[in-house]
């Protein structure tokens, strides 16, 4: 590309592009006649005391091995009991009672039925650590007495109401502590799923839970993680592919999603530039506003993820009850953008000079992003910033007291329950290293929304409410969603449409 | 300011020259009549991406496309897009950059459009490539910018075609477009000295009638001031420490099929 005989002072930063390829199976070692590979799905961590908080929703794993006692289920658009037969509140006198009541059948994964007691015992213990992390520490709990009432009974009584509900379980996986050396899994807690884990050196074998009466029907199931690569002896496979964070290594680039995948599901992963309200520049809730036109989603979800991602630009994922369709999407427009920073007084003294400040300084942002090696998105994020005047220095790691203008990352989305309180309420503890713009309306529409999901009937217009405040306050810049290809399946009961990010069995449905 | 680059950054600058150059060569076989120029560039740039590298023009100061699509009249800078379809007797320059490890490797070479290609458009093709393999040749240590355009210039001219003033080829590397400047007109003596470790592009566009241009209202789409046609050919080169200067953006089709200077 020829460069114009007029000198621009244009410092070009470096692309790389993203995108994750995944294959490959190796050999069951565990002896079930039938074993289904699934290969590239990200393996759970199980290293811990406990199991992350994150488990209990994962559609793949999580729900089989580590099932919640309650859970979202969007599909029906509402809270459901899974290992409770029935929740209820009930308010007397100042008290709140919430009264669980247990499934029968119930096993851990080593035979031992699951009591009542253990249930108690762990809503004893767990509640505190739940309520702080599902709100950012903004809520607390004090003052409560777990009880098992029964065989199959479980009551929590609360001084006074809190601010959630008997469902603030949803998603949570149900565990026990034991010692380590009680299990050769090397894991050091216990679930009540119909699939116990068993680390392997190739990744995770999820064998049939004995006491189970169906398990000499189930089929185990190998996960495998992207690479290494070995070679597959089962009948049964399913790959997935996800857009990560590939460099220039041509085998792991997986082909466009668009040509070459039969089965897509959307990931609540989005890419966002969170904003730091102490930058003088983004602090502006007008520059956040024209600063969303400079970002090219599209050509970003197709050149830096090969499809594997979506334009997005709210921060509630396009296919979640509570998503607000009739926001307005701001299309990449470089031209609106330069006339939206003229307007705040960033005004650019010709096309080849830089954009200046109040101060009549270049007008310069420093970003942090989470990628060692700046990828596509930086690239491409940079020029777009370049083509209007402004330049962007972006950073991969920062100095004691080193502040950004904001931060480039990969956020995972809290799903299915999406929640922004733990990151957007002013009261919130998360340790970024940008601190986001607050507003006390926004923290009044989290509050309201969190408090909706730990109940039966959550209130999805609650989510619309937070859209609109995040969408026009814009403290993050949304910019993609990522999706994952699941292709290469072999033996599944893999239908069009059975796959869907709404329906927590999805993978459930698949295998039975 | 000049980057000097080592000689093994010039290596891995190489990297990213050849799959620039093996993009073209991948290309060639798609340039055809009716093909779109969108086509190309969808093509160009599932190849770039399969290969490792990543297509550079792609969002540069916001143009919209992987590659440059410059058909005829088209001096530089042509957006590829749906509605142009190539017609037999067009010739296209396709200018295409890879990013590989961070380096940038910026090649462009032109292609006939069937079999009925003007003979003035071939001659003014073929004057646009020898015009840069003569600039190459005289690239050397010591030697002036002004000595790669003054012979440039002089070739053209004397062919009867005219060399474009507004556009010039560039220092090279980790960015885009860095110093000197490689005018593809001037004076011999004139100019930057040249010297080991510089990496630049000589990128001479040639027209048919006069070399003044006018850039279209999309902000990109450079064109001759007078409807004529206009060629370029391009390549990045590199002067090792020991002096050596090495093209690397050459594939061993293009090799093969150079002409005599």
């Amino acid at each position: 590309m020829v460069e114009r005989m007029i000198r621009l002072n244009f410092r070009s930063k470096l692309i790389m592009l993203s995108a994750l390829s995944l294959t490959f199976m190796a050999p069951s070692v565990l002896g079930y006649s039938t074993v289904y590979d699934v290969v590239g799905w990200p393996l759970p961590d199980l290293a811990g005391i406990k199991p992350n908080i994150e488990l209990g929703d994962d559609p793949v794993y999580g729900r089989q091995i580590c099932p919640p006692l309650t859970r979202l289920n969007l599909d029906e658009k509402k809270s459901e009991d899974l290992l409770f037969k029935s929740v209820r509140q009930e308010v007397n006198g100042g008290q709140t009672s919430w009264i669980y009541e247990l499934r029968t059948g119930l096993y851990w994964w080593r035979g031992e039925p699951l009591t009542s007691k253990e249930v108690a015992n762990f809503i004893r213990n767990e509640l505190a650590t739940v309520v702080a992390v599902r709100s950012g520490n903004v809520w607390s709990v004090k003052d409560f007495e777990v009880s098992a009432t029964g065989a199959q009974t479980v009551k929590v009584q609360f001084q006074g109401t809190p601010a959630f509900g008997p469902y603030i379980f949803n998603g949570v996986p149900f565990f026990r502590q034991i010692d380590s050396s009680a299990q050769d899994s090397g894991i050091r807690f216990e679930c009540v799923g119909l699939y116990q884990p068993q680390l392997a050196p190739w990744g995770l074998a999820l064998r049939p839970t004995a006491r189970y009466k169906s398990h000499r029907s189930m089929p185990e199931l190998d996960l495998y993680p992207a690479s290494p690569n070995p070679a597959s002896k089962h009948q049964h496979s399913m790959v997935v592919r996800v857009a990560g964070n590939v460099t220039s290594n041509p085998a792991t680039r997986p082909p466009d999603a668009n040509v070459s995948c039969s089965h897509m599901i959307d990931l609540p992963n989005l890419l966002m530039i969170v904003w730091d309200k102490r930058s003088p520049v983004a602090s502006r809730v007008e520059f956040r506003r024209a600063v969303t036109q400079l970002m090219p989603r599209s050509a970003l979800a197709s050149a830096g993820a090969a499809s594997l991602a979506e334009a997005a630009a709210s921060p509630v994922p396009r296919n979640h009850p509570g998503y607000d369709s009739r926001l307005a999407f701001q299309g990449f427009d470089l031209r609106a953008a330069s006339l939206a920073l003229n307007k705040l007084g960033f005004r650019r003294p010709s096309a080849r000079e830089p954009r200046l400040n109040e101060l009549g300084e270049p007008l310069r942002l420093v970003l942090l992003t989470q990628n060692k090696t700046p990828g596509l998105a930086e690239k491409v994020i940079l020029d777009s910033f370049s083509a209007v005047g402004i330049s962007v220095e972006v950073k991969s790691e920062l100095a004691d007291g080193e502040r950004v203008d904001g931060m480039l990352a990969n956020f995972a989305v809290d799903w299915p329950r999406v929640s922004y309180m733990p990151y957007f309420h002013s009261g919130a503890t998360a340790h970024w290293p940008v601190h986001p713009v607050v507003d006390k309306n926004i923290d009044r529409d989290l509050e309201k929304y969190a408090s909706s999901i730990t109940y039966a009937k959550p209130d999805w217009s609650l989510l619309g409410a937070v859209q609109r405040h995040l969408v026009e306050l814009e403290p993050a810049t949304v910019i993609l969603q990522q999706k994952a290809c699941i292709d290469n399946t072999v033996g599944f009961k893999l239908a069009k449409g059975s796959i869907s990010q709404r329906n927590p069995d999805w993978f459930r449905q698949l295998l039975f | 300011m000049i980057v000097l680059k080592s000689d093994a950054e010039i290596v891995a600058m190489r990297a990213a020259g050849r799959l620039s150059a093996d993009l073209l060569d991948y290309i060639e076989d798609f340039v055809k009549p009716g093909v779109t120029t969108l086509e190309l560039d969808e093509l160009a740039h599932a190849y770039t991406l399969k290969h490792g590298g990543i297509p550079a023009p792609l969002n540069y100061k916001g143009f919209p496309k992987s590659i440059c699509t410059s058909v005829n009249e088209v001096v530089c800078h042509g957006i590829p897009n749906a509605k142009q379809k190539l017609k037999d007797g067009d010739i296209i320059n396709i200018d295409v950059t890879s990013i590989v490890d961070g380096f940038f490797g910026d090649t462009s070479r032109m292609f006939y459009v069937g079999k009925n290609v003007s003979p003035i458009a071939r001659k003014l093709s073929e004057c646009a490539q020898i015009s840069l393999l003569r600039g190459i040749a005289a690239v050397r240590d010591g030697a002036r910018t002004g000595d790669i355009g003054a012979t440039i210039q002089t070739y053209a001219e004397s062919q009867g075609f005219s060399v474009v003033r507004e556009f010039v080829g560039h220092g090279i590397g980790r960015t885009f477009h860095e110093d000197p400047q490689i005018l593809h007109y001037g004076q011999k003596g004139k100019g930057t000295r040249l010297g080991p470790g510089m990496v630049f592009t000589i990128e001479p566009m040639i027209n048919q009638g006069h070399w003044k241009t006018k850039v279209l209202r999309d902000g990109w789409t450079a064109v001759t001031i007078d409807g004529s046609l206009s060629a370029q050919w391009e390549h990045t080169i590199a002067i090792k420490s020991d002096g050596e200067v090495v093209i690397l953006t050459e594939s061993e089709r293009e090799i093969a099929a150079r002409p005599k200077i």
